[in-house]
């Protein structure tokens, strides 16, 4: 390669990073506008108290980290440690994650692959559920837990069986453990399974039961894993709910649990940590499976 | 036994009449195809036969057992379908030996009999591949592999060959007689391609609009078609056809039709005069119009308007007076466009056909 050939190849790089540098300029700023906050929140949560008791806005670098905030942690109300929330938002995410799982797959199912009278109208029903938000079904959805929790306290053929509706984890997943979305993701991802696929296997002496779990699982694993992480950020960011129909302590989810250590002045530093003990494993999920996410919402995630 | 008979059997989904009163009996081995163009309920009457569809009325037979009430897996069939429905995520190996894991066969009695059929089919070496990994050809003998691996009284398929390509479909065809006669199970063939039917059916059902509209062997059926659906459907390319009233000229009974007279053999038009028919469709296959010098002995007059050469023969479109006849010539002499074709058509050949039932009229 001649020195005017290189040059001139130089040059061809130079201009295509100079023609694409407007987009990269756009896209770095609108990062960093998102990663702020965050970043606010990682370097507050290592500094020392005295930085927040001095005049002036805290310092925006970690000029004197403290890592012991990390393990400080624990409601200065109640001294329960954060040990104790974030298994509860382990148990609550796992088992509205777990539960979606099989709801969604089960209806999906019925939607996708049986004939039956009303299918479509009880199909359109389930989207509708989509569109009424968090915030309206809330109250409702309260006063059938406080009626459950009430029966189940007073009444003998149910208190036996020590279910706790306030205050317990079946209060705090109940209304989560099967929803529209779900029903509405896999039926998409079940369509996209070719029919013939079910008589082949219905030739073959499989029942709906065994194709569901040897064909259709398999086949769709890619619109579960996205289910799966959409229903367990869901759960693991819940606020309103779990304030709701918690009060002992012990039971309360991380996110609360941090809300109630935020609201105590002297502990704002640890509080910071919280935060961030709390989004790690969230933030691991999401990089893990950015792909299912990615996918699962913008095309065939089937197809293979 | 393996003979599948049909008895009246319907087929309806809301105001659509798939299959119509269909009564038809598949011999014991025998290779029969169905045969009709797309949507004429052949998918359907298959899906009947294995179970995967209910009839809205009549009978389904296997043996001398009736089976209405039977479930797929419990008929002893086997399926191959159009789209080769393979288990994306399974390997091949898996994929044929999907249908023995339910039926208590032990793990190395499944792996011979895998390896067996693959041999067969000569897919031995692609046992540890996903379909993914395989051309439509190979998917197809995966397809078929997985359907003989059960050794099913009965093979029915919908249109196997339709997603290969020119050349591996005539090469399967072949394969596919090959493995009928080896395997002597009786198999049930849907086409839309009378190519396919007429050089792999033992016999043929033409199908139209979910109506049988005849049975028999593919010669049978090409010589003497049962009705003018039948006729123009079978043949490439198709029968021309022409309309026409029954005449006497010159002491012979013929046809006067807008391109001329076509003289009738004396038993057809003993026949006709019997029946009382008046208007006809007179049909007649390319391969039959020969051309003749003499304007005397010519039943059509015309030019070539254009002229398809296949390298072994040739396909002339004759513009008459009114319309346009396609007629069948070997490639030499070869035939200029313009050039003027004298037609002449033995009266033997000609398919005669009631204008108004459709029905063929004559032996
Ligand atoms: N599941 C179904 N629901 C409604 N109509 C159907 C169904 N299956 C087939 N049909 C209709 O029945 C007719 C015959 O279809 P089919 O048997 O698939 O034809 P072919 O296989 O000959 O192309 C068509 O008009 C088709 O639209
Ligand atoms: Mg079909």
């Amino acid at each position: 390669m001649t020195a005017a050939q290189q040059s001139s190849r130089i040059a061809g790089v130079a201009q295509r990073w100079l023609r694409r540098l407007p987009a990269y300029a756009v896209l770095t700023f609108c990062a960093a506008l998102l990663l702020f906050p965050l970043y606010v929140t990682a370097v507050y949560s290592l500094h020392p108290l005295t930085e927040f008791l001095n005049e002036g806005v805290p310092s925006l670098w970690p000029s004197n980290p403290q890592w012991s905030n990390y393990f400080k942690s624990g409601s200065g109300v109640s001294n329960t440690p954060i040990g104790r929330f974030l298994f509860n938002s382990v148990v609550v995410a796992v088992v509205i994650t777990a539960a979606q799982l099989v709801t969604a797959t089960l209806s999906a199912y019925a939607f996708a692959f049986l004939r039956f009278p009303g299918r479509n109208v009880l199909f359109v029903l389930f989207l509708a559920t989509m569109m009424v938000p968090l915030e309206v079904a809330i109250i409702p959805n309260f006063q059938t837990i406080q009626w459950l929790d009430h029966h189940f306290r007073t009444q003998a053929w149910l208190s036996w069986t020590q279910i706790t509706w306030i205050d317990g984890y079946p209060g705090l997943v109940a209304p989560f453990l099967a929803t529209g979305f779900g029903t509405f993701l896999l039926r998409q991802a079940f369509l996209s399974i070719p029919g013939e696929l079910r008589d082949a296997a219905e030739m073959d002496g499989y029942g709906h039961w065994r194709f569901l779990l040897f064909v259709v699982v398999p086949l769709a694993r890619g619109a579960l894993a996205t289910l799966a992480i959409f229903a367990f950020l869901q759960a693991w960011n819940q606020y309103l709910w779990p304030l709701l129909v918690t009060n002992d302590p012990d039971m309360r989810t991380v996110q609360i649990g941090i809300a109630a250590e935020a609201s105590d002045v002297s502990r704002i530093n640890i509080a910071f940590a919280g935060t961030i003990t709390a989004f790690l494993p969230m933030l691991l999920l999401v990089v893990v499976f950015q792909r299912y996410l990615v996918r699962g919402l913008f095309g065939g995630s089937v197809k293979g | 036994m393996a003979r599948v008979f049909f008895q009246d059997v319907t087929k309806r989904f809301g105001r659509v009449f798939a299959v119509r009163e269909l009564t038809l009996e598949v011999h014991d081995q025998e290779f029969f195809v169905l045969l009709g163009p797309s949507g004429c309920g052949k998918t359907t009457a298959l899906r009947i036969a294995a179970g995967l569809e209910e009839p809205t009325d009549g009978d389904i037979y296997i043996g001398d057992r009736l089976v209405n009430y039977v479930a797929a897996k419990d008929r002893d069939l086997a399926m191959v379908f159009q789209n080769y429905a393979l288990y994306p995520h399974m390997s091949v190996h898996d994929n044929v030996a999907f249908g023995l894991r339910m039926r208590q066969y032990s793990r190395s009695e499944i792996d011979r009999l895998v390896r067996e059929v693959a041999e067969t089919l000569g897919i031995g070496d692609l046992l540890n591949r996903k379909p993914g990994q395989l051309s439509g050809g190979q998917r197809q003998r995966v397809a078929l592999g997985r359907a003989m691996v059960r050794r099913p009284q009965a093979f029915l398929m919908d249109e196997p060959l339709s997603n290969l390509d020119a050349k591996m479909r005539v090469q399967m065809r072949t394969e596919l007689v090959r493995l009928h006669r080896k395997l002597g199970a009786t198999f049930i063939y849907v086409t839309h391609d009378q190519v396919e039917a007429m050089t792999m059916g033992q016999r043929i059902a033409v199908l139209n609009d979910g109506t049988l509209q005849q049975v028999g062997p593919p010669q049978e059926v090409y010589d003497r078609p049962a009705n003018r659906f039948v006729a123009e459907f079978i043949g490439s390319p198709a029968m021309n056809f022409l309309e026409g009233g029954v005449v006497r000229e010159n002491d012979r009974d013929g046809i006067r039709t807008p391109e001329g007279f076509l003289a009738l053999p004396d038993a057809v038009s003993a026949e006709i005069r019997q029946q009382g028919v008046r208007s006809f469709v007179v049909g007649i296959r390319p391969e039959h119009l020969t051309p003749v010098a003499e304007q005397a002995a010519a039943a059509f007059e015309g030019t070539a308007d254009l002229v398809e050469s296949l390298g072994s023969e040739q396909h002339v479109t004759v513009a008459l007076k009114e319309t346009a006849i396609v007629v069948r010539l070997p490639s030499s002499p070869r035939i200029e466009r313009g050039a003027t074709l004298r037609l002449a058509v033995a009266p033997e050949h000609l398919h005669l056909f009631d204008a108004e039932t459709q029905l063929r009229v004559g032996p």
